[in-house]
């Protein structure tokens, strides 16, 4: 972890002042502990309820459970019909296919629509727009006969090549503005030397929005995982689901419930999560190098 | 970096001739050196049309056809079964002078984004900026707090919701400690939408990620040079954090209002999607669902949902409008 | 990364994705496909439905069943998508209203033609056929046998001193009892759930009264003072202990076990179909609960069965399907055949449709099972009509009415009149 300049102090003088600098420096954790207690008190809750019976998990509201076993993990993983390892590695290719398409097209766009200038592109960035706006579940119908007619449905397609067709407007739109909040005199000394816009976009722009590629990265893989919608309608076989119809098969409103391995299997499912967004949002801290920005 | 650093060489000896203006810069794309040919007005379009490409192609193939047909469908009686009845705009009619449980959607809906947005948006900033240190361990720190959005709207945060906020959850255990009986938080008509606000702001955590991703972007020297002219912390918020983040402000801004106007899964948190309490969880995008899905009124739902993007539509335009006055680009 | 190797790698991952798109394509050949899809209620039933599933597939090597399951919420949205895509599913499982729905749409195939041959029906709990008939015509084949009841904690009884010895009683009876429960139970305890969101309770309350809510033309089949008497039984409830104040029932979603106060130590009793109590038992640790009777009548009025007895899950054949008569073949197999049921009812938590395979899952089921066999059974002694389907999202409307009056924004006799507006705008429609 890199030290920033303003935390470097000079040798402290007395020890009123080496108190003060403990202080300043201890404050900052204490703070965040604090926060991160509210913010983890739900995956506490989660990870101590998937040791539970279902009968523990409804009634109270104690943390400990009465007994640790691994039973709901065990029966969890192993699934009904099919594994969960299948679900996970369901959800992960189909996340991982999803943010290679969204940060490629989506900068590719965003380039054209924060840099180049085009007949209609007041026009195309409304119905960009536009698109983001219509509810998801008012072109449901429509959009599933279109990929019952390309004979799509139950592959994976439906949730991948509209990712490699910038198809997610909110990436654009969010690359946009990290673009506009490069400065311009960066291209224009490039293309004075000789740069093409292609290697304009290879070389300045696409190095330099790192941090917003790595917020695409990380949100189209997040959102990618957890979406419920779209797998259920285009995925119909048991083995092809991903994790959160994995899920929702356990769970059951009516009969002798599987809430334990259900439990158990959320908590499981978001290793994935934690562990890549621990990952990139180091490279989010890195990515950049803002000396280069000097204008 | 190396990449970055190189580019900044550059533009650091960039010679002060430099040609302005997108037009000439667009020649650039095939002409190498500087531009020696005079641009035509035929490349340009095409280079901006060949990084368009992927979008356009998306937007005609996938996304058009079934937002054309969601505004046919919005001008007939369609039971999801039988062909579409072209009925003219009786659909939206009905919506807008009939339907008293509409009105009380769109009320759902508006008290919803007008007070779930500023405080989350104002949440997540405070907290990007906490984050934006070098902490031993701030890694950690980082993603502990973006915890709560990876939960999403998932079965397990139903049932964690309920045991905090029911009768007889965490909170009114603690409130009985100070003798105080408290009601049943999150099925009380008073208080549910209160909850569904809390749960909003409870995951801040993407427009969190963004506001720290441009802060990362704000150049060091501002801050340095800002500090030499011996502005304080606050003075430095004010004239270089925030106008320089004012891009991902309208970003946030704009993003988590259409999301707050199309908000559909914390509602399936507390009321199971029924909009209960007495209607008062019941938002906008859940009333078109339960018309379309489950009353197989799929003409009655578009024409909700091309309302929708109407009002969606004109605040995100008035938004835009008013940016022009607080939104600073690096690139102006 | 220059421009080529980053068209690598796109090229790259549409080859993937494609690649992954092959085997579904493949695989559809040579045999015959059924894609069968649905809901299910538990682990154990999903177990069960694939494992008989499996057992037919290994007696006929040239058919393949895709199981296309999910949970109910799921199913019903996915079922409408795909039919509305013009991708139906071959078979899936129905529930009255499914039935009802989707029969009218022209969707299920009319089923009178394989009865009795091959599917003979005569030993099935005939409310459950009654149920799944349209217009004169069988739409589904039912799979299971539910009927309405009061589950209730034996602990919470004991307690208030209350023993009951017979099914039959009376509307006034079940307020008393409710009363006296929370009497003895309290605080933060009560003797019944507020019932008066949900529609069965509500059936059997007009029948009570020698009315019904819908008829089988389509008709309401009630007053709006029976409605406002509905609203107002609750609301006296509310006002005397009997039930839990507003804010706290509506913490109950009503097609959520784990919501309910029963379930949670919190009441005594509650309205519950029967294919909800092997569920609830397994949430109660601490006290045996056991099936009574709604009421089946009023204090000095005649008393007569009300309660009905109908499948909560059936299964039914997409009229376009051009395998009918294997589908039909599936469903004897794994409703009838000795080995198929077996299979598909033993640990599933459904009581079976039929007698002969029932009478099989009581001698080898659990205690649980045979309470719910049981009660079934005293049902179908004097068996009622079975309920007419009403309007779509009739539910809704009656908890919103409900709920109306119990927090205070309207009357009884207002949400009543509301609730017949309401519904009669459905009706037309």
């Amino acid at each position: 972890m890199a030290t920033s300049d303003d935390d470097r102090v000079n040798l402290p003088a007395t020890l009123a002042e080496t108190g003060r600098i403990v202080l300043r420096s201890l404050a900052p954790h204490l703070i965040l502990i604090a926060g991160a207690l509210l913010m983890i008190y739900p995956l506490i809750w989660l990870f101590s309820s998937s040791f539970k019976s279902p009968a523990e998990i409804f009634s109270g509201n104690g943390l400990l459970p009465s007994r640790i076993q691994f039973d709901n993990y065990v029966t969890g993983w192993q699934g009904t019909a099919v594994s969960f390892g299948r679900f996970m590695t369901n959800s992960l290719v189909i996340s991982v296919l999803a943010v290679i398409g969204n940060t490629f097209a989506c900068s590719v766009v965003a380039f054209a629509f924060a840099r180049l200038d085009f007949p209609l592109k007041k026009l195309w960035f409304a119905l960009m727009m536009g698109t983001i706006m219509l509810p998801h579940h008012a072109t449901l119908i429509p959009q599933y006969m279109l990929f019952f007619n390309l004979g799509w449905l139950n592959t994976f397609l439906p949730l991948v090549v509209p990712k490699f067709l910038a198809v997610d407007a909110f990436f654009i739109f969010l690359m946009i503005q990290f673009i506009r909040g490069i400065p311009r005199e960066l291209d224009e000394a490039a293309l004075v030397d000789g740069a093409s816009m292609a290697l304009i976009y290879a070389k300045i722009i696409f190095p330099l929005m790192r941090p917003a590629l790595v917020a695409t990265a990380i949100f189209t893989f997040i959102w990618t995982y957890e979406d419920f919608l779209s797998p259920l309608v285009y995925l119909t076989e048991i083995s092809l689901y991903t994790v959160p119809q994995g899920l929702r098969l356990m769970m059951s409103t009516t009969g002798q419930g599987s809430w334990g391995p259900l439990l158990a299997m959320s908590f499981v499912s978001l290793i994935p999560l934690f562990v890549i967004f621990l990952f990139f949002q180091k490279r989010l801290i890195d990515g950049i190098a803002t000396s280069g920005l000097k204008g | 970096m190396s990449v970055a650093q190189d580019a900044g060489t550059k533009a650091g000896r960039a010679p002060p001739r430099a040609r302005r203006g997108i037009g000439a810069a667009l020649s650039a794309l095939f002409g190498r050196a500087g531009g020696a040919e005079a641009p035509t007005a035929g490349r340009s379009r095409l280079v901006g049309y060949l990084f368009l490409s992927p979008w356009l192609v998306g937007f005609v193939c996938l996304t058009a056809g079934p937002i054309v047909a969601s505004m046919y469908f919005s001008l007939t009686d369609f039971n999801l079964f039988s062909k579409p009845v072209f009925v003219g705009f009786s659909n939206y009619h009905r919506l807008l002078f009939e339907d008293p449980r509409y009105r009380t959607a769109l009320g759902v809906t508006l008290t919803y984004v007008f007070t779930s947005v500023p405080l989350k948006l104002t949440f997540a900033l405070l907290v990007a900026m906490l984050l934006n240190r070098a902490l031993a361990g701030i890694g950690v720190y980082r993603a502990i707090y973006y915890l709560p959005s990876l939960l999403g709207g998932s079965v397990a945060v139903a049932v964690m919701w309920r045991k905090i906020f029911a009768y007889d959850g965490v909170v009114n255990d603690v409130l009985l400690w100070f003798g105080v009986d408290g009601p049943s938080w999150i099925s009380n008509p008073d208080y549910a939408l209160s909850t569904i606000v809390m749960l909003a702001v409870w995951q801040f955590g993407s427009p969190a990620m963004i506001f720290l991703a441009g802060l990362k972007q704000i150049p060091r020297e501002l801050y340095d040079a800002a500090s030499i002219d011996g502005a304080g912390a606050w003075q430095q918020f004010w004239r270089v954090t925030l106008p320089l983040l004012t891009p991902i402000i309208l970003f946030n801004l704009v993003m988590q209002m259409i999301g707050a106007f199309q908000a559909f899964t914390p509602s399936f948190v507390i009321s199971n999607g029924t909009g209960g309490p007495d209607d008062s969880t019941l938002f906008y995008t859940l009333y078109l669902y339960e018309e379309g899905f489950s009353h197989f009124r799929m003409g009655y739902a578009s024409a909700m949902a091309w309302v929708l993007v109407g009002i969606i539509g004109t605040a995100t335009a008035v938004t835009f409008i008013t940016s022009r006055y607080w939104v600073h680009y690096g690139d102006q | 990364m220059g421009m080529i190797s980053r068209r690598g790698v796109l090229a790259g991952g549409l080859g993937g994705a494609l690649s992954l798109a092959m085997p579904a394509v493949l695989r559809a050949q040579g045999k015959q496909r059924i894609r069968y899809a649905g809901f299910v209620q538990s682990d154990g039933e999903l177990k069960t439905l694939l494992a008989s599933l499996n057992a037919y597939m290994a007696k006929h090597p040239e058919v393949e069943i895709v199981a296309e399951m999910t949970n109910f919420g799921s199913f019903i949205d996915k079922l409408a998508t795909e039919t509305s895509g013009g991708n139906a599913p071959d078979m899936f499982s129905c529930n009255v209203d499914i039935t009802d729905e989707y029969s009218r749409r022209g969707v299920l195939r009319p089923l009178t033609a394989y009865v009795p041959q091959p599917m003979d029906l005569t030993d099935y709990a005939q409310g459950a056929v009654k149920a799944a008939t349209v217009n004169g015509q069988l739409f589904a084949f039912p799979n299971d046998a539910i009927g309405p009841a009061l589950v209730c904690r034996s602990d919470a009884f004991k307690k208030a001193g209350i023993t009951m010895s017979n099914q039959m009683w009376t509307w006034e009876q079940l307020a008393k009892a409710a009363t006296d429960i929370t009497k003895a139970n309290g605080p933060r305890y009560w003797g019944l759930e507020d019932s008066g969101s949900n529609y069965i309770p509500c059936e059997l309350f007009m029948r009570g009264r020698g009315k019904t809510l819908f008829t089988p033309d389509r008709q309401i089949g009630f007053t709006r003072d029976d409605m406002a008497e509905w609203f107002a039984y609750w609301d006296r409830l509310r006002k005397s202990g009997g039930c839990p104040p507003a804010d706290i029932q509506a913490s109950v979603n009503g097609s959520d076990i784990t919501t309910f106060l029963v379930s949670l130590g919190r009441a005594g009793m509650t309205a519950a179909l029967t294919d909800k109590f092997a569920g609830m038992q397994a949430l109660v640790s601490n006290s045996d609960l056991f099936l009574q009777m709604l009421p089946n009548g009023f204090d000095g009025g005649p008393m007569k069965q009300t309660h009905f007895v109908y499948a909560g899950n059936s299964t039914g054949l997409t009229a376009k399907s051009p395998h009918a008569d294997r589908m039909v073949d599936i469903v004897r197999f794994t409703q009838k055949d000795p080995e198929g049921s077996r299979l598909r009812y033993m640990g599933s938590g459904m009581i079976p449709c039929s007698r002969a395979t029932r009478e099989l899952v009581g001698a080898q089921g659990t205690d649980v099972d045979r309470k719910i066999i049981a009660y079934v059974e005293v049902l179908q002694k004097e068996q009622a009509a079975p309920r007419s389907p009403g309007v779509v999202g009739m539910s809704n409307m009656l908890r919103r009415m409900n709920e109306a009056v119990a927090f205070g924004r309207l009357k009884a006799q207002d949400a009543s009149a509301q609730f017949i507006e309401e519904a009669e705008k459905r009706l037309k429609s």
